[in-house]
């Protein structure tokens, strides 16, 4: 799999406050890389860097392995703070000029109003548009020119729920169908961590730790919570199989760690040991819980 | 280089003030024209007054008083340049206030490429604006008094050397628009700017005592006043024109200073 995105080192200071320090980042061709942190902890500064629009204090990075270039940055677009574009116009007017700009064929904005259903607008002026119709034709002008690499900055910001599960059907189908890689940031981890295969935690400027979704899921903080009659009994019947330290009992339920691929087999033993079992559940460490375990809050 | 140009010429031509600013413009000629006109017009018709070639040079008129007069004297005064300062800052500003710069840089488009293609559209509409102001003001003054005799190819020159002192303040304006990045702050300066350096100018040759050289002389609005009087001589206008082709050069370098490694 080819890196997207890598960087080293890469540090941004204002003053004497670095607000990008020393971050080594690695995105993969196809990820949709969920890139999480606290307000101020350095994530639209990133991807400032990355995008050019700020210049790094030290360190570089390279885009589709190799330094970047005018022709690599083509192939990248974006949705930075808040979406621009022109408020006086509509959005095929917007779209157009970019289009001109990235050397796009003029057809494509028919195509773009469609995939982000701002079709309907007509002559209607951008600066008139609702947030979330902002919002999506700040995303229709990053899809001009068919970018290899997005990058969305609070994409769903101000967007009402079907809103949100528009934007989310969205990049999920454009990751899916066209291979197009995302490195997005959001304040809605739950949110996030419905679509992104990677994640990417940062505070204070520094990377804390980057994880794979399906890692995520596996950690230690995976369980399987068995509701019983007799918990003591369950865990007496189970010791054998989880081991003492991956058996916690909480109320009427036992909790087992790192056990979610044998719990048919768990479930036998309790069955056969004489204890009832009236609800088996997989618990998933969250992503928010982590991220909060990450930034040592 | 050759799509941002595109870019950056269509929202030029697309810009609602562009129009408004020339409408303006228009208005501001058309207005100045008329009423001098009228003034003539009432002075003979009223009065019974008999107006004069010798009358109209004691009204400082008699030069201007025809096509070829208006043409090289329309781009005298503040209106142009104020309407340019503001229109400027405007179309400069839009990018950064409406983020779409990010969209241009974000996109492997270089800032000094970038900051070049709005110069040269800055310049282009400048020209705009100065054939619409002459090209109007001609017709008209042409149409009242006629189109006016005695042309001589210094016209060309001192008409050439009026664009560059206009070009000189187009880029004088934008390097503040780029500075500020804000139209508000932009237009505020752009409109107060020129007048007050005159103004410090002017105050710094009254108050230097051994004076060898006046300051006030080697501003853009000495020049625009020498380039558009119809009595300078050649060497004046040559003088004019150097100084004006410092300010371009200078505004035009300092603009790029300004935006090379700039966050957009």
């Amino acid at each position: 799999m080819s890196t997207v995105l890598q960087t080293y080192g890469l540090t941004k200071a204002f003053g004497s406050k670095l607000a990008v320090d020393h971050v080594d980042m690695t995105i993969e061709q196809g990820d949709i890389y969920g890139f999480i942190g606290k307000n101020g902890a350095g994530k639209t500064t990133l991807m400032r860097l990355v995008l050019s629009l700020a210049l790094p204090t030290s360190g570089s990075y390279e885009l589709f392995g190799a330094a970047p270039t005018a022709q690599s940055r083509r192939r990248i677009g974006s949705l930075v703070e808040t979406p621009g574009f022109y408020k006086n116009c509509s959005a095929q007017e917007n779209l157009t000029r970019f289009a001109g700009l990235y050397g796009t064929d003029l057809s494509e904005v028919k195509d773009v109003l469609g995939l982000i259903g701002l079709e309907g607008t007509g002559s209607k002026k951008a600066g008139k548009f609702s947030l979330g119709m902002k919002q999506r034709l700040g995303i229709g002008i990053a899809l001009l020119n068919h970018p290899d690499f997005i990058v969305l900055d609070e994409p769903v910001n101000g967007l009402d729920p079907a809103g949100i599960l528009e934007m989310r059907n969205l990049i999920q189908s454009l990751n899916r169908e066209r291979g197009i890689t995302f490195l997005i940031s959001s304040h809605l981890l739950d949110e996030l961590s419905k679509i992104a295969t990677r994640f990417g935690i940062i505070n204070n400027g520094k990377l804390v730790e980057e994880i794979r979704s399906e890692d995520l899921r596996n950690r230690d903080g995976n369980r399987t919570r068995f509701v019983v009659n007799d918990p003591q009994a369950a865990r007496e019947a189970l010791l054998p199989a989880a081991g003492a330290e991956n058996i916690t009992v909480r109320d009427h339920a036992l909790l087992v760690q790192g056990q979610t691929g044998d719990v048919p087999r768990l479930n036998r033993l309790l069955v056969e040991a004489g204890i009832e079992v009236s609800s088996i559940s997989h618990e998933n460490s969250s992503l928010e819980s982590f991220f909060m375990e990450r930034i040592g809050r | 280089m050759g799509k941002l140009l595109c870019f950056e010429l269509r929202k030029l031509f697309r810009q609602v003030s562009f129009y408004v600013c020339l409408a303006v413009l228009g208005a501001v000629v058309f207005l100045g024209i008329f009423s001098t006109y009228s003034m003539i017009r009432l002075m003979k018709a009223d009065i019974g007054l008999e107006i004069d070639m010798e009358m109209l040079e004691s009204f400082g008129l008699g030069l201007h008083l025809n096509g070829r007069g208006y043409l090289l004297s329309a781009l005298n005064g503040n209106n142009l340049t104020l309407l340019l300062g503001i229109f400027f800052a405007l179309f400069i500003c839009s990018d950064y206030v409406n983020g779409t710069a990010k969209n241009v840089i974000g996109r492997g488009f270089s800032r000094m490429k970038s900051t070049a293609a709005k110069q040269i559209v800055t310049a282009a509409g400048t020209l705009v604006f100065c054939l619409a102001a002459c090209g109007l003001a001609f017709v008209l003054a042409s149409a009242y008094w006629g189109v006016g005799k005695d042309w001589e190819l210094l016209d060309l020159y001192r008409f050439l050397i009026q664009l560059l002192v206009i070009l000189a303040y187009a880029a004088f304006f934008s390097f503040f628009a780029f500075l500020f990045k804000k139209s508000g702050a932009a237009i505020a300066f752009n409109i107060i700017a020129p007048s007050l350096l005159s103004l410090i100018l002017t105050l710094i040759d009254i108050f230097t005592e051994k004076k060898k050289i006046y300051f006030s002389e080697y501003w853009l609005a000495d020049c625009l006043t020498v380039s558009t009087d119809l009595s300078a001589k050649a060497a004046e206008l040559t003088r004019s024109g150097i100084i004006a082709g410092v300010y371009l050069v200078v505004f035009v370098l300092l603009t790029h200073l300004v935006t090379a490694r700039r966050d957009v």
